[in-house]
């Protein structure tokens, strides 16, 4: 167990054991798989910076050693934890985990409970919601590189949750969920599996976040399932400890007239990595991607994006920024794939490094594969530090350098969170980015 | 005291010398107009005064109501009450006008102080309806997608906030048709008071007519030539600057 997770000469294998065992009364389909799950981890190659998927990503930062399944937080901690998990100022429910266990009970507002909406702790729907769950549970291959990684998540998941809207139901405030690590070296793979009936509409926020500086790992999944002419948000913010590692896989699926938006913020690690694939499977289906990435210090943060075009008049919009600081790097490889067929799609594709330093690194590939006439798709990725011209004309306003820096940069990103189009969710994730620059630039 | 006293200004950029021996007093209640041919300095002059980094000052004084503005910085010069309304203003993207605005207000405050948000909005939408500027432009991004003439109203809104004891207007009339013209020299026009000055560089008579100057300065090689009243210009809007060029080689 005290091995390493990287294989090679002085690198070790972490994970070597076996996960534990799950409650007995957990279905059939679901232990089956999980087993099946544990010995493809142990099968597939660890990945190589050769693979096209791994292409610029530096593995010697995810060797990281003895890391372990993270323990139970005790009860001091636990109401610590509780009182630090606070992000809107109103909400229609909400779930704290701390090491992938609740640490309160959970909450959904009666009047939505009432209307069929399900949001609970995914072992508890995976008792109560059997047939809803296993129809959407990891249906969509990680296609992106992290084959194994899924694998492990699947083998190791111990909780998360599960949001269902049903038909024409609308969830008017969001629901939050909150997943706390915390421990030296402990690992969570929190899940999330949110699925929206025919003509719904939700908004949810997922907050995963470090209880202190140690170093761990957090290898989640997020599977969006949009019903037809449904429409929902997610939010994810990841601010581990600068000494953690993570690997999120995330998956969208948009049925015919569907609407996904899905926007990620990535503060901390000293290694992270996502993958998110938008699956636009039905006709008319539209989806936003939006990231917005603040690394400092030597952190490295790694996306790669999909966007999966499978039915005519679909639309996707792509808009990721980076602020890059000190020697920082980032990666983004982004593919619009329009498949045969996909008529009048309109794909679109853009990742913008704002590079606040001479030592930091923006990697962008971005890719088009085009396999219908009638398109409209575009691709494009800059990196560049803000000019003289704009600072020079914000100086000549009487700001001062730091706070020009600041507005700049702050505004910079902000075009990406402006995607979202939630005024409340926008004002946390802004919250966020602000205690972050304060913190940069302090 | 009260005014911007330029005192034997000698600037280069790249090594090369352009302002040689500028020498000029703009008191304050009063309107000074710079014309002056391609390369002879004008903007060079203002970029100086507002402190751009590219150019290099080896002589010289610059006077703020007596306080020397070269030994300030870019961002302490204008909170000192300089302003300089650019020919090509930046594009600032991400900022919105008001954020934009509001910090450049907030970093004229003392520390630990607020602005008033209610009474900033109520201030900068009575100041865009006065000049013709859509109250949407409060929340676009500075100058981002502007026409060219929407830019320089955006400048004169900059400046009727600010409030500048001493206001540059680099070729504020260039890429302007006249009606756009009108609405700027409106703007400078509702700001001219006995308590600001103004410094009118232009290459161009046709501004001055909006604009009307109590002194005309011609600039050529880096240096006044000639200063007359406001007939100097259209005197040469009539005669062209080779003439008062040929009348000073004539004379010296």
């Amino acid at each position: 167990m005290t091995e390493g997770l990287l294989e090679g000469k002085s690198v070790k294998r972490s994970f070597f054991d076996a996960p534990e065992g799950v409650d007995g009364h957990l279905p059939h389909w679901y232990t089956e798989a999980r087993t099946a799950a544990w010995k493809d981890y142990e099968e597939v190659p660890w990945p190589k910076r050769k693979h096209e998927a791994w292409r610029f990503a530096d593995l010697k930062k995810l060797a990281f050693d003895d890391i372990v399944d993270a323990a139970e937080v005790d009860e001091a901690e636990g109401a610590d934890l509780i009182t630090r998990s606070v992000a809107l100022e109103e909400n229609a429910g909400r779930i704290i985990f701390a090491n992938d266990r609740l640490i309160a009970d959970p909450l959904l507002d009666a009047e939505f409970a009432q209307k069929g909406v399900i949001f609970k702790p995914l072992s508890q729907a995976l008792v109560e919601d059997t047939d809803l769950v296993r129809l959407s549970f990891m249906q969509e291959p990680a296609r992106l590189g992290s084959v194994k990684f899924a694998a492990l998540h699947r083998a190791r998941l111990r909780d998360g949750i599960f949001l269902y809207i049903p038909k024409d139901v609308s969830l008017s405030r969001s629901v939050e969920v909150f997943h706390w690590l915390s421990g030296e070296n402990a690992a969570i793979f929190p899940h999330s599996l949110i699925v929206s009936g025919p003509g719904s509409s939700a908004a949810i926020a997922e907050y995963i976040a470090s209880a202190g500086r140690q170093p761990g790992f957090c290898g989640g999944v997020t599977d969006l399932v949009a019903g037809e002419n449904s429409r929902l948000t997610h939010v994810r913010t990841q601010n581990l400890s600068e000494q953690a590692h993570s690997l999120h896989v995330s998956s969208s699926l948009a049925a015919d007239g569907a609407n996904i938006r899905a926007f990620v913020l990535n503060l901390g690690c000293k290694w992270s990595r996502s993958e998110s694939i938008a699956r636009l499977s039905g006709e008319g289906a539209g989806t936003d991607m939006l990231a917005v990435c603040i690394p400092e210090d030597s952190q490295e943060m790694d996306m790669r994006t999909l966007q999966l075009h499978e039915k005519t008049h679909t639309t996707s919009n792509l808009l990721y920024k980076n602020a890059l600081y000190d020697e920082a790097r980032t990666i983004f490889a982004g593919l619009i794939m329009v498949e045969e067929g996909a008529q009048h799609t309109d794909a679109y594709q853009t990742c913008r490094n704002l590079l606040m330093s001479d030592q930091c690194e923006a990697n962008s590939m971005p890719g088009l594969e085009i396999n219908a006439d009638q398109v409209k798709c575009s691709h494009g990725s800059t990196a560049g530090p803000i000019t003289d011209d704009e600072l020079f004309y914000l100086r000549a306003r009487g700001i001062p350098e730091s706070a020009a820096r600041q507005l700049m940069t702050f505004g910079f990103v902000k075009g990406a969170v402006d995607g979202i189009g939630h005024d409340a969710l926008e004002k946390v994730v802004l919250e966020k980015i602000d205690r972050r620059f304060r913190r940069i630039l302090s | 005291m009260s005014s911007i006293e330029i005192k034997d200004l000698h600037a280069s950029v790249d090594g090369n010398e352009i302002l040689r021996g500028l020498t000029l007093t703009v008191p304050k209640g009063e309107v000074h107009a710079i014309m002056g041919p391609n390369g002879s300095g004008k903007s060079t002059l203002a970029k100086v005064m507002a402190g751009h980094e590219d150019y290099q000052v080896s002589s010289g004084e610059v006077l703020l109501d007596g306080k020397n503005l070269l030994e300030m910085n870019v961002d302490a010069r204008a909170r000192a009450g300089l302003f300089l309304a650019f020919q090509y203003p930046a594009e600032i993207p991400g900022v919105s006008n008001a954020n934009f605005l509001r910090a450049a207000l907030q970093a004229r405050l003392p520390e630990g102080e607020e602005i008033d948000a209610v009474a900033f909005y109520k201030q900068m939408y009575d100041r865009m309806d006065e000049l013709g500027i859509d109250r949407k432009f409060t929340g676009r991004s500075v100058n981002e997608g502007f026409s060219g003439g929407e830019k320089k109203r955006n400048e004169i809104l900059q400046m009727t906030m600010l409030e500048p004891k001493y206001a540059v207007l680099d070729e504020t009339d260039s890429g302007l048709d006249i009606d756009a013209l009108k609405v700027v020299a409106e703007g400078v026009n509702a700001m001219r008071s006995p308590e600001r000055g103004f410094l009118v560089i232009t290459h161009y008579q046709r501004l001055l007519d909006y604009i009307v100057p109590d002194h005309v300065h011609v600039l050529s090689g880096g240096r006044i030539i000639r200063s007359g009243d406001k007939g100097l210009a259209l005197e040469l809007e009539e005669k062209g600057y080779d003439w008062v060029k040929e009348e000073q080689l004539a004379t010296t």
